[in-house]
Order: C-alpha cells, then structure tokens, then sequence
C-alpha cells in the first residue's frame, strides 16, 4: 500500500506548538519544585529526603488525613449520587430536564464561589444556624452552635457538595444506556426486582462507578480554594502544605517531596480513570440505545415518588443552595444587629479606588479577570483545535504517552504549578513572576485540556470522506480545512471557549501564587476579603457576579451543544 | 466506463484513493489525459469523486455544496451549478439543506457536484450501495446516460455483479491488487476465462477436468464430448440444467429445493461435490429423491484456476 499522501498536516508540527509551550511552562515549573527533592544540598542524586519524608510525622499524617478525606468524600458522593441517577434515569417527572441541566453547574462553578457560599450556610452566623435557632426556640430547647467551619469535616462535607452533581450526571448518563432486555432476561428467569438489581444491574454499572469514584477521588486530592477556605490552614492536605511552603517557611525538599507523592497518587487515580473510562461495560454494545424505559413517576407507587422528591430536593440544596445563599447575602447588611437589605457591597465594587486589602480598586480586579478570561480564549482555543488533531491521528509508538502528557494539566497541583512559575522564571529569565504572562500562561494550560476533549469529541463525528470529497472538488488542504472542518467544528470550539473562559475567571491556586497586586483577579479579591479584611459583604457580591457571568456562559454552551448532533458534551 | 468488481479487501477503494491522491504509490505512475499526476496533490489533479455516503457538506445548502468546485475563473458560477442540478433532475432543490434529502436526491447532487467541477476522470466508490433496490436500478441508469452524454471517462467500483454488466463499456475484475481479467459484458458474461471470474457471474457449478481422450472430457459430472484443447476446469451455469431434454445428463441426489416464485432453485449432490440448478418452478423436489438434470455440451465453458 502506498504512502499516505504528504498532504496531510504535518504530525511533528501539530504535536510540537503543545509540546513545546507545556514543556516549558509546565513540565519545567514542576520539575523546579521536584528536583530539589532528588538531590542533596551539594547536587548529588539522592532519595535521601524520601527516607526522611518516613520519619516526618507531620508530613505522614498530612498526606494520611489528604488521602482519607478524599476516599471519605467519595464514598459517601457515590452512596448519595448513585440511587438518585437510577431514579432520574428510570422515571418521568416534571422538571427532569431543568434537574439535569442542574448537574453542569459545578462544572464551570468557581470553587471557591462554593467555599463562600458554604461559609454562608454552615457559618456561625449561617443559615443552618438561624434554622437550628428558630427550630428550637419554638421547641424551646437550647440551641446548638453549628461548629462545623474549619473542622475536617468540613472538608469532606464541601466536597460532597462539589462532586455530588458530577457523579450524578455520570452514574445518569451510563444508566441510560443500559440495556433494559438484560434486566427483562433476568427477571423472566424468576429473578425478583431486588436481586435483579444486585446481580444484573449493579455489574452493568461497575465501570462507570470505578470511573466517578477515581475522578472525584482525583478532584478531592487536588482542591486548594475550597479545603483552605473552608477547613481553615489547620486542617493541611498537601495542597495546603505546598502553599505553605510559599508563604511560610521554605524548605524546598519537602515541597518536592511532598509533590512527588502526591504526583504518583493522582497518576494512580488518574490511570484509573483513564482504564475504567474506556471501557464499554458489555450490555451497551447490544443495547439499541433506548436505556431504560421511562415510567411516569407515582403510577403506582407512592414511594418512588417520595424517593424522587427526596432526591430533587437533595440536588436542589447541594447545587441551588450555597448559591442562593450567596446571593441572599450579597443583599444584606447587618446594621445594628438587623440584616438590612442593601446594594451597598455593589456600589462599593463599582469603585474605582483602590482597595489596600486587594490591591487593585473592586472594578479593576473585575476587569483583571474578564481581560484574562478573553485571553485565556485566545491563546487556549487555538492550541486545542492543534492537539486535537495532533491526537486524533493513527496511532504510532509511544503515542499514548505523548497524547497522556498533553492531557497532563488536567491532574496538575495547581499550586505547585503556580510556585514552580514563581521559583522558575524569576532569576536569569526575564522576570515573569508576576507579570501578566505568568497568569495568562497558568490558565492557559489549566484551561486547555477541557478545550481538547470538546474539540475532539465533535472532530471525531466528521466524516473522513468531506475532507476528501472538498480535495477532488479542488481544495487544498488548507483550503478544505477552513472552508469545510472549521464550520463544522465551530459547536466544539464554542465549548471549549466557553471552558477556558469559566476556568480562567475562576482559577484561584495557580494565580494566587503567581500573580502581582496590579493583577489581582476576583477569586484573588474574593479571597483576600474573607481572609484578610472580614468583609463578607463584598466577598459575596463578587461572587455573586462571577456566579453570573459562570451562568450565562453555560447557558450559551448548552444552547450550542443542542446545535450540535450530540445533545450532550461528554466530559 | 470502466467498472471494477471485486470482493471486499481486494484492493477497489485503495485504486480510487491512488487516482485521487490520497495515497501515494510505491511504484508506477499514474497518467490521466496524458499527464503524469503521480506526484501531486488531489487538488490539482481534475478527478471528480462520488462517494458511498454522498460526503455533501452539512453546513451548506444545496446549490453551495455544487458551486463549491467550480472553476473561479468562472463568471457566472451559480448559472453552472444550476445547470448541473438540471442535468440531474434536481432544478428546485436549490435552496434545501443537504441534511434533508433522501438518498437517491442526495447521490445526485453528489454527482452534480463533481461534474460541475469539469473532471477529466470521474472516480464513483459504490455509489449506489446505500439506497434502496427500487431506487438503484433507475439512478443507475441516469448514472451511465448522464456520464455517456459528456462523455466523461469514468471508473466505477461495485460489488454487485449485476450493476456492474448494465452499466459498464468494460468490466475488470480485482482480486488481491491485480485485475486478472478484463474485457466487454457479454464477453464476461457468457465467456468468462478465469474461475475467480466465473465465480463472480454466477457460474458456480465448476468442475475439475482430470483427463481428456478421444475427444472426451472427463469431470466430476461424467464424459463430455469435446474439441477444443483440455481445459483445467470445466463451468456449467445453474440456469443450464433441466429436467427434461436430451443430450448430456447427470444424476444427482436432491439435498434441498427451494421456491423463489419464478424458478425453483435445487441444490443435489453428486459423488463429492454440490450441484446448484435453477429450474422452472413447476416442479417439486423432496430431499433425498434421486433426479436426473440435462444439460447441453454447448452450455460447458472452459475455465483456467489462473494460479500461478
């Protein structure tokens, strides 16, 4: 057989604009924060510091507690999320669909928003608070103080709220593929309902559930603006640990050290995810696509309807709640002991002084934020159309390593990431460290990968014979690309914009670290009200914009994925 | 036009991609018109291509996805397309998305598509194997009108043999990378040369000829008379046999009798080999009876296996 035609665009040149720029400000800030943990003061190679890491109780039970709180909250997500998918999934009720479009949401949700609005409820002066107040005053019982708020528990509790939509809407969506005939066969075989579930159902799911469970387990070890705004400094995962290094002490092997380990976890967790994510779990290869029959919920029984309210209703406050939370008190004013409702914290953020706790003026860090947001877009969509073909080629040697690693930021400590920049380029290069390129960069590598997988998704759907059909009608390869691959990309390229611009407008560890007063973006003021200066007030006004400027794009992704031949974007 | 026929894997699609410029080749040259377009790129060589699954452009209507490869040193480039759509019928579709046509409309603004881009050679992949039966035979006819009308050399990849002998000027037949016979329909047809080409046109009765003497042949299926030189194998078509008549005969052993309405097809076994006969179907047959089929010496073509 002969040789492909040279007319395809070239693999190297595809492969090398990702390469390169990760390579550089990726691979290289890492491997600043990493090498200091092989190596002894005087340069020599060592695993020195590892053996030491054996006797450091501190960092052991750092990286024990990191690890246990992760496996916590994923357990109890999964045991949440998984009879509420089957129920969703089963039977019709009104509202279905506004409950699924409910489960993107945490998607492109700032984290740290979530911290905040976590903060709203489980806080002293919270809402659960005043419901355990006016509850037992009524009762006339002695109120309990809700001292949830920096305990470990926290930690756990905000990330079942973080990840309980995600795995809901993974759990749902495998569920609906399944091959009813299977649980028919079963049954008229004389299986009753109960142990059909256990034994036909429950298989079906296996792959699906190892692949929530890695990926939350995953997203539980990498979280920084949740777990330090709601679990307090106290409470250190080893994201947490990283940063101190930063801002305390700097004892560079121990970063390293710390890094590594939690590097080669989250590899682990990732692999995992990874392998159960492509599997096919046998059932939807013969299933004809029809999933499992809608029922219209409460036919006949009153339970199922009782169970589907408690689980809507559950949906509802993990998702609506801090956000609404949020919101309500982005309105409110304590004034001499009574909540007023008040737009002061809006007109303060309109102000254009500048703002000693943040260092820019409220306005400026808005516009900080929606420039690199707009940048982000620039810069990260482009490269993720190239990746995106440099992936979805004929396989060769070495390549799913190669595609691994540009799909790497996605597992990436975005602290580490943010520091190595810092420690990288301050000295020798010009000196990036806060600069703007230093953010812009940052996101974009956190933002790109996302990007890849929804240009991707909607590349492969193209059929190979329009490219060749526009090559005999007289179209070079460039030329077919433009006139007959981009239009039809352009739902994918939407997403992935819509991708970078949210993550970018919501990164918080990456930019805390590498970024300078001038440059202070909202999750940084955010951020900086809350720890530094107590004002809630303006914390939760922000957030309550950057909540909206998130949804909006939502919107505009979900109308475009509804454009496209899929209805849904995988993830 | 030039048809190819072959089975899957014998190479048909990779001979349109090497006419096209999709695939380089190892060796040897590709001439169209006279000029060498081995090396270059599908764009600059005049190739029109109609493909299986149509491969319209989904973002654009009709009338876009014809004027895509016209000429730009044309001036009226929407006159042409119009033109094109005319020629096959589809003069009001102009404006429809390409995403809601049927299949047979579909093919033929594929075809006004290629043609309105003025090929020197017209490349079709199985255009016709994604649409209906009813719908084949009739497009297939305007197929070959509207190619014969301009002209317009044309290679046309099938499997199915009987689309192949209505359309074509020639047939080749592929098998492994190599067209090992060629020539006319009727040529094929009634005198086929090799058992892989006989295999393809139905005749699947195939014999070995173990020895000739006197003028006679001898097969599987008794003594034949002949005067030719021995042949390697010996082909008799299932459409031969009757039950009545004179002349040759063999007995076979009925292994099944199935009736399709206008013939009866039956398939008897005689020593070591299988006998498929199509026969009138007045008649039936049970399995196991013994019968006896006549067939004509002049209905026995002589085969070549062409192994080498």
């Amino acid at each position: 057989m002969g040789k492909s035609s040279a007319r395809r665009f070239s693999g190297p040149l595809l492969y090398a604009v990702p390469l390169l720029f990760l390579l550089v400000f990726l691979a290289y800030p890492l491997l600043v924060i990493m090498v200091p943990a092989f190596t002894t003061s005087g340069g020599a190679l060592t695993l020195g510091n590892f053996i030491g890491l054996l006797s450091d109780e501190r960092s052991l039970s750092i990286i024990r507690f990191t690890v246990l709180q992760a496996m916590v909250s994923t357990l109890i997500t999964i045991l949440l999320a998984f009879p509420g998918a089957y129920l969703i999934s089963r039977y019709r009720f009104p509202g279905r669909s506004a409950l699924l479009s409910l489960t993107t949401v945490p998607f492109v949700l700032p984290p740290l928003v979530l911290g905040i609005g976590f903060i709203s409820i489980f806080g002293t002066n919270g809402y659960l608070q005043s419901f355990l107040d006016m509850v037992t005053s009524v009762l006339s019982l002695p109120s309990p103080t809700v001292g949830i708020l920096y305990t470990k528990e926290a930690i756990v509790i905000a990330h079942v709220f973080l990840n309980f939509p995600l795995v809901l809407r993974i759990l749902y969506s495998r569920f609906n593929t399944l091959d009813e005939d299977l649980l028919n066969a079963s049954r008229s075989l004389g299986a009753g309902p109960i142990m059909t579930f256990f034994r036909v159902l429950v298989p079906q799911m296996r792959y699906s559930l190892v692949s929530a469970a890695s990926l939350v387990f995953t997203f539980c070890l990498l979280t920084f603006g949740v777990v330090v705004v709601v679990g307090g400094m106290a409470n250190a995962t080893i994201e947490l640990e990283i940063y101190r290094q930063f801002t305390g002490i700097f004892d560079d092997p121990k970063a390293g050290v710390l890094l590594a380990v939690e590097m080669f976890i989250v590899a682990l967790s990732t692999g995992v995810y990874l392998w159960s994510s492509r599997k096919k779990d046998i059932g939807s290869r013969t299933s004809r696509g029809a999933g499992l029959r809608l029922d219209r919920a409460g036919s006949r029984k009153p339970l199922r309807m009782v169970l589907i309210i408690l689980y809507a209703s559950l949906l509802l406050l993990l998702v609506v709640g801090p956000m609404a939370a949020v919101v309500h008190d982005s309105f409110v004013e304590e004034v001499e002991g009574e909540e007023e409702y008040t737009t002061r914290w809006y007109r303060t953020m309109l102000s254009r002084e500048n703002d000693p706790t943040i260092g820019v003026s409220p306005m400026g860090a808005v516009l900080n934020s929606l420039m690199f947001g707009f940048l982000t877009v620039v810069l990260s969509v482009p490269m993720a159309v190239i990746t995106a073909y440099a992936i979805d080629r004929r396989p060769f040697r070495g390549k799913k390593l190669l595609d691994g690693f540009l799909l790497f930021p996605l597992g990436v400590s975005t602290i580490a990431l943010g520091l190595g920049m810092i420690k990288g380029f301050s000295q020798g290069w010009p000196g990036l460290a806060g600069t703007w390129i230093a953010v812009l960069t940052v996101h974009t590598i956190i933002a790109y990968p996302l990007g890849v997988r929804a240009v991707l998704s909607v590349k492969r759907s193209i059929p190979d014979d329009l490219v060749r059909a526009s090559r005999t009608l007289g179209a070079s390869r460039l030329g077919a690309f433009l006139s007959i691959e981009l239009p039809l990309l352009l739902p994918g390229i939407l997403i992935a914009s819509v991708f970078a611009f949210t993550i970018s407008i919501g990164e918080f560890g990456a930019t805390l670290m590498v970024s300078s007063p001038e440059y202070t973006t909202m999750p940084l003021a955010l951020y900086k009200f809350i720890a530094g200066g107590r004002d809630f007030g303006s914390a939760t006004a922000y957030s309550t914009i950057l909540m909206f400027v998130t949804f909006t794009s939502i919107l505009a992704m979900d109308l475009m994925a509804r454009k496209s031949t899929k209805g849904e974007v995988g993830i | 036009m030039y048809t190819v026929l072959g089975d899957s894997g014998s190479g048909k699609t990779t001979l349109l991609k090497l006419i096209a410029g999709f695939i380089r080749p190892n060796s040897g040259r590709i001439i169209i018109k006279g000029v060498d377009v081995s090396d270059l790129a599908p764009e600059k060589r005049k190739v029109g291509m109609v493909f299986q699954n149509y491969a319209l452009f989904p973002h654009m209507n009709v009338l876009k996805n014809v004027m895509y490869g016209i000429d730009r040193r044309n001036r009226d480039p929407k006159r042409y397309a119009r033109r094109m759509l005319k020629i096959v019928g589809l003069g009001e579709l102009e404006e429809r998305p390409v995403t809601l046509l049927s299949g047979g409309q579909a093919q033929r603004v594929a075809l006004a598509r290629a043609l309105a881009h003025d090929p020197d050679v017209m490349l079709l992949d199985e255009p016709l194997s994604a649409l209906d039966a009813s719908l084949r035979e009739g497009l297939r006819r305007e197929l070959r009108a509207i190619l014969k009308e301009r002209g317009i050399t044309s290679l046309y990849i099938t499997h199915d043999q009987m689309e192949a002998l209505s359309i074509s000027d020639r047939i080749g037949f592929l098998d492994r990378g190599r067209i090992f016979e060629q020539g006319a329909p009727e040529d094929i047809y009634w005198r086929p040369r090799y058992e892989r080409t006989a295999l393809f046109m139905g005749i699947c009765n195939i014999f070995k000829v173990r020895r000739m003497r006197r003028g006679r042949i001898f097969t599987e299926i008794g003594e034949i008379p002949w005067t030719q030189e021995k042949p390697e194998l010996v082909g008799i078509r299932p459409e031969s046999f009757f039950r009545d008549g004179s002349g040759l005969e063999t007995r076979i052993t009925v292994m099944s009798s199935e009736y399709r309405g206008n013939v009866q097809v039956v398939f008897g076994k005689l020593g070591n080999t299988t006998i498929k006969a199509v026969l009138r179907s007045d008649g039936y047959h049970a399995k196991g009876d013994d019968m006896v089929l006549f067939f004509d010496h002049g209905s026995v073509i002589p085969l070549e296996t062409g192994e080498e």
